[in-house]
């Protein structure tokens, strides 16, 4: 009996001690083992440009492999909800957080998730405008010249994108209603197709994203005449805002980490140190600015914040948009 | 400009020992991902990329390269020895091959794919020096009604590939299609036919229907019945191709060749399309078209050369222009911008090293890919004296964990077992599985050429007649067609 209540009181004190140092001793630990990170896409997208040179670094810092897994589908929505339904237990991670899946998607169709309550932002990494490309020989040097001819022309022009509900079409439509002309939509399967239509002279503009098409601007093969950024930046020269032009249209395909909800803040501590001591290393930041993108650190609750912003500015222009939720 | 000269420092930049190492690793591993069922290259090329940022550019392209190419050479040989499609673009070797390797010729037909697939690598390699930068314009003016011409070209030739049963291979090709309707909306990008199933919204994958039809229902054909094994052995006088099978098939290379490079460069064009149109364009020009399905080498030579070669041709857009035209291309897109290189109209003249160091790679990793398989091919051969009690339960593991490691995705590991079940009933009442391959990937890609040539001209079908491309490939069409009726008629003149 003596001998039973011992053992019970051993019991307690350890399940006690456990419930108020809790935290610390059972992620004391972490990570003990690698960590999957959830890339919502099949494998060659423009992002993994920039997060898998990242995770090399975090690797560093974390002391344990942060490894890629692609899982498409739904456009970047079910490798989304896959994260969302994943153990809070940190060795799950979404990347790609902030894209047009958790911004946009959601206000126009069932999403798995709910972008702002399933998610434990981290942190934010870097982030891409939208752009409108015309060939060098077109003859609108302008955005003012180009939307002057589709005001003279309506429906007339065309341009292909990388598929309805992207952020990219999103941004044309903004355009298209904010300027007040009409243009033809021509949805490709994603960005490269979407610039090779424009480079086979099919279309007369295409929506894509910078990234993609820079190295064309580059060989002065297409121009770009507006980018989607709240502020313009030094890697795409000479390319004015939508804001700078008059039109309140400000986008950016974010790249952000998540974990599920409800993981410990220890762990979303531990993780966010890492990506951030990695973000600070000089030769990552060049990786990211070769490839395009524009860096853009935030740190746990600037990125919660961000999201939520964002994700509210996209459910009202679409709302202003009149585009009907999808079936 | 000079050609000879920028060959001759191409091949000094791809003979330093670290470059010519990568290429090695590059074609090995290539091989590997290409006999295992499953895995292809493109998951394949995603793994290595990390490993690509602490290596300098040219032995990165030079390694990627060579797993792209090398899994060609690697996906036949699975397809011939047990009738699994090792990479997708194998798939319509299985039919000719597996029945060479029944009839105790697996090593002839190995030998024919390796050395098609080196004839055909060298072409490509070849036409991509001389060519590259018109050709790379040329493929850009393949617009959507040139690409719906092409594939409405395509279907016609391919229309009765493997089967003896015109109807039947018909009903095939069209259950692909369906098959295919499944999936995001081309246009809208809403999900079709996908019954609530999220897993299906980005549709049917080839791979598990390809794994499941030709692997897992092979499998469970033998499994009923008691094969005898020695029909597979064979003596190593009978492991390479006699100078009759040569004779068979060098024309098979050669159109193989270029009609797999022409459809390389095309932006979207596949090898697996490739594949299927050399092995529908060589049933048509044969003189004995009933020998296909029971054995023809010409069935291997040609397709194996055409995918191999169309391999080559991505690499046109990509090198001379910097546009990727297939996922594959988007990662050495990526791995060669992560190095600082920007691909584009002027990566030619900015960085010769790379574009030669890499061209003439591709010629010395072919070399390396025949010596690797020839004398591979017996040790394969030898693997089929494994008992089949130990083979198939082993291959089945390889068709499933293959498919899961695409996308990680235990749903399409149900829908392997699930095609797998269906192929299986099919075979037994004599339906050939290469057509609803076909259809399932040619379907969507006509269907988005159509829908979006019409948006283009707001909904006019003059737009497929009015530009010079589509015109000349639909009047190829119709004559493709008028033959074959007139073919028919004379047939039912003469058999009463």
């Amino acid at each position: 009996m003596n001998k039973k209540c011992r053992k019970l009181i051993g019991v307690l004190f350890v399940v006690v001690a456990h419930l108020t140092i809790g935290g610390s001793i059972a992620w004391g630990g972490y990570p003990d083992k690698p960590v999957n990170a959830i890339m919502p896409f099949a494998p060659g997208g423009a992002p993994e440009m920039v997060f898998r040179p990242l995770l090399e670094v975090v690797r560093k810092k974390l002391g344990q492999p942060v490894v890629i897994i692609n899982k498409p589908g739904g456009g970047g929505v079910a490798g989304s909800g896959e994260v969302a339904r994943a153990k809070s237990d940190g060795y799950t991670l979404l990347l790609n957080f902030g894209g047009g899946e958790h911004l946009v998607e959601p206000h126009m169709a069932d999403a798995p998730f709910n972008t702002l309550k399933d998610f434990s932002p981290v942190v934010m990494i870097s982030y891409f405008p939208s752009g409108l490309f015309v060939r060098v020989n077109a003859p609108w040097k302008t955005l003012e010249a180009f939307i002057d001819h589709a005001k003279k022309n309506p429906g007339t022009l065309r341009y292909s994108h990388p598929g309805r509900g992207t952020i990219n079409h999103l941004a044309a439509l903004a355009l298209e209603k904010k300027a007040g002309i009409k243009m033809s939509d021509i949805p490709t399967a994603g960005g490269a197709a979407a610039m090779n239509m424009l480079l086979g002279d099919h279309v007369e503009a295409a929506q894509i994203g910078a990234p993609v098409a820079w190295p064309q601007v580059e060989a002065k093969q297409i121009r770009c005449l507006v980018q989607s950024l709240p502020k313009s930046s030094e890697l795409y020269p000479g390319t004015p805002t939508y804001m700078e032009r008059g039109f309140d249209i400000r986008m950016a395909v974010n790249q952000g980490v998540a974990a599920p909800r409800n993981t410990p803040r220890e762990v979303i501590q531990i993780l966010h140190d890492a990506f951030a001591e990695a973000f600070r290393e000089k030769s990552l930041q060049d990786v990211i600015r070769t490839v395009r993108f524009v860096p853009n650190y935030m740190n746990t609750e600037e990125t919660a914040k961000y999201i939520n912003e964002m994700y509210a500015y996209y459910g009202k222009l679409i709302q202003d948009l009149g585009i009907p939720k999808k079936k | 400009m000079d050609i000879l000269s920028n060959v001759v420092n191409g091949l000094l930049v791809s003979l330093e020992p670290s470059n010519l190492f990568f290429c090695f690793i590059g074609c090995l591993f290539g091989t590997l991902i290409g006999v295992l069922p499953g895995l292809g290259p493109l998951a394949a090329i995603a793994f290595l990329l990390p490993i690509t940022y602490y290596i300098p550019v040219i032995p990165a392209m030079i390694m990627l390269a060579g797993i792209y190419y090398g899994a060609m050479y690697g996906g036949s040989t699975t397809s011939i020895l047990v009738n699994i499609p090792g990479e997708a673009a194998s798939c319509v070797t299985c039919i000719d091959g597996y029945q060479m390797a029944r009839q105790g010729r697996a090593g002839a037909a190995l030998g024919i794919a390796a050395i098609g697939s080196f004839a055909a690598g060298t072409f490509g390699v070849f036409v991509l020096m001389v060519l590259a930068p018109p050709l790379a314009r040329f493929s850009l003016r393949f617009g959507p009604p040139e690409y719906a011409a092409l594939l409405l070209l395509a279907l016609v030739i391919i229309a009765t590939i493997g089967s003896r049963d015109r109807v039947k291979a018909f009903l095939m090709l069209a259950s692909g299609a369906a098959l295919g309707m499944i999936g995001p909306d081309p246009v809208s990008g809403n999900a079709r036919f996908s019954l609530g199933v999220r897993e299906l919204y980005d549709g049917v994958g080839i791979a598990p229907l390809a794994i499941g039809l030709f692997g897992v229902s092979e499998v469970l054909l033998n499994a009923e019945i008691i094969l005898k094994q020695e029909v597979m052995k064979t003596s190593f006088k009978d492991m390479l191709p006699t100078l009759r099978d040569y004779r068979a098939s060098w024309a098979a290379i050669v159109r193989g060749s270029g009609l797999g490079f022409f459809i390389g460069i095309l932006p979207g064009g596949n090898p697996i399309v490739a594949s299927f149109l050399s092995y529908g364009l060589e049933k048509k020009l044969s003189s004995h078209p009933e020998r296909f399905g029971q054995g023809a080498i010409e069935g291997v030579a040609g397709p194996e050369s055409a995918n191999n070669s169309a391999t080559s041709g991505a690499f046109i857009p990509l090198l001379s222009m910097g546009v990727p035209n297939n996922a594959v291309m988007a990662l050495m897109l990526g791995a060669m911008m992560i190095h600082g290189v920007v691909p584009g109209p002027q990566l030619i003249d900015k960085t010769p090293q790379l574009f030669w160091g890499v061209i003439v790679s591709m010629y010395i990793g072919n070399i390396m890919l025949l010596a690797l398989n020839l004398p591979l091919i017996g040790l394969w051969v030898q693997l089929l004296r494994v008992p089949y009690r130990l083979l198939f339960p082993v291959i089945l593991m390889f068709c499933l964990v293959g498919v899961y490691a695409i996308n990680y995705s235990i749903f399409e590991m149900f829908l392997v077992v699930l095609f797998g079940t269906a192929g299986y009933l099919l075979r037994k009442v004599d339906f050939d599985m290469a057509p609803i391959i076909m259809g399932l990937i040619i379907g969507p890609m006509i269907e988005t050429a159509i829908r979006q040539s019409l948006m283009l001209s707001r909904g006019s079908f003059t737009i497929f007649v009015s530009r010079p491309i589509a015109l000349i490939l639909l009047a190829v069409t119709i004559l493709v067609l008028a033959n074959a009726f007139l073919k028919i008629r004379r047939l039912n003149v003469t058999s009463p």
